[in-house]
């Protein structure tokens, strides 16, 4: 992971247009980007879809990123890839719906395999309302603050705590059924 | 990078709940994150992040490409406007330039006129004034009787000239 300077000198060169330092924020970010569009989606080639939207158009809007903390920028910006793939397409309950009806149908069938464990969070996440899957999943991967959530989603933070943890509670209940 | 490892969740919690749900509510957090923790989402594929960074590469090289065609089209317009504005302000100096001149040479041959005038003027008065003498010294040979015994044809002959002379002199 880089450190506060690197990352600094590797934003610097991505907004002089530097592809060596777009490469490094890819490999930096790439990950926690990705299992958070995961998480959301529940699909790896949407997953891989936005992964590769969200870095393309990191290229042109990194100039507008004007210091403060990176990965709320960065999560912010990956937040409305998503939201716009799914206004653009149109498809977010017909997409959910598919998704969790393969996932449980999987899990029913194959039994204690390590991947179907993977499954089972995102079916459980799949149960919750679309704001709290977010939130939750945007509190793991962004590795943000409360505070910082609450300033992205722009709401007081005492609702941010409350809906994360009234979230996650819930999803504990299910994972543990 | 990672604030959230410097969260301190109960006091953040214990500014909304009392000291035992805050202290409930931050373990709730701490277990559902190793719920993830545990179930970790699956990672893309090298292959796949290595076509990810050959796009951003070519979106990079085309944003270049870009910028640089519009810096060219800038100064190429900026240029043209430069170009244009001389040339036009070439032309209205060279415009006034002309107006000054008629003005000047009409001015010019106004005063060479005038002089002319004056000079004609001077060269009538300097006769007349010579032609006024002269009366006046023959006017003064006859108050002397210098002429002898012819003072009356002296007189009438002088008159003549007189008259002459205010002919001469209101016909310029």
């Amino acid at each position: 992971m880089a450190d506060s300077n690197d990352l600094i000198r590797i934003i610097n060169g991505c907004k002089n247009g530097n592809a060596e330092c777009f490469s490094q924020l890819i490999d930096i970010y790439a990950n926690r980007c990705y299992g958070y569009f995961y998480r959301l989606t529940g699909n790896r080639d949407i997953s891989d879809d936005l992964l590769s939207e969200l870095f393309v158009k990191l290229v042109t809007k990194i100039g507008s990123y004007r210091g403060g903390v990176f990965e709320s920028w960065l999560f912010k910006t990956a937040s409305n890839v998503f939201y716009d793939h799914l206004r653009d397409k149109q498809r977010y309950k017909d997409t959910l719906a598919a998704q969790t009806e393969r996932l449980e149908s999987e899990t029913a069938k194959n039994g204690t395999r390590n991947d179907e464990q993977i499954d089972k969070l995102q079916v459980q996440l799949n149960n919750l309302d679309e704001d709290t899957r977010e939130l939750i999943t945007l509190h793991y991967y962004s590795q943000l603050t409360f505070k910082e959530m609450a300033e992205i989603r722009s709401e007081p933070i005492g609702t941010t705590l409350s809906k994360v943890h009234r979230g996650l509670q819930k999803l504990r209940q299910m994972m543990e059924a | 990078m990672n604030g959230q490892n410097n969260e301190n969740l109960k006091d953040l919690f214990g500014k909304f709940l009392d000291p035992k749900q805050a202290q409930e509510a931050a373990e709730d957090i701490y277990k559902a994150k190793q719920l993830f923790n545990q179930h970790p989402a699956p990672e893309p594929d090298h292959s796949f992040i290595a076509n990810i960074k050959a796009e951003v590469q070519k979106v990079v090289l085309r944003k270049k490409m870009a910028a640089f065609r519009m810096m060219v089209y800038k100064t190429a317009a900026v240029a043209a406007a430069v170009v244009i504005s001389i040339t036009t302000g070439v032309k209205l100096l060279e415009k006034k330039t002309n107006i000054e001149k008629t003005v000047i040479s009409s001015t010019a041959s106004g005063t060479t006129d005038k002089n002319n005038y004056i000079a004609a003027d001077d060269n009538h008065l300097e006769i007349l004034f010579a032609e006024a003498d002269q009366i006046g010294d023959e006017i003064t040979a006859l108050h002397l009787n210098e002429n002898g015994d012819n003072e009356y044809g002296d007189v009438t002959e002088l008159e003549i000239n007189f008259t002459e002379i205010n002919a001469d002199f209101w016909k310029g």
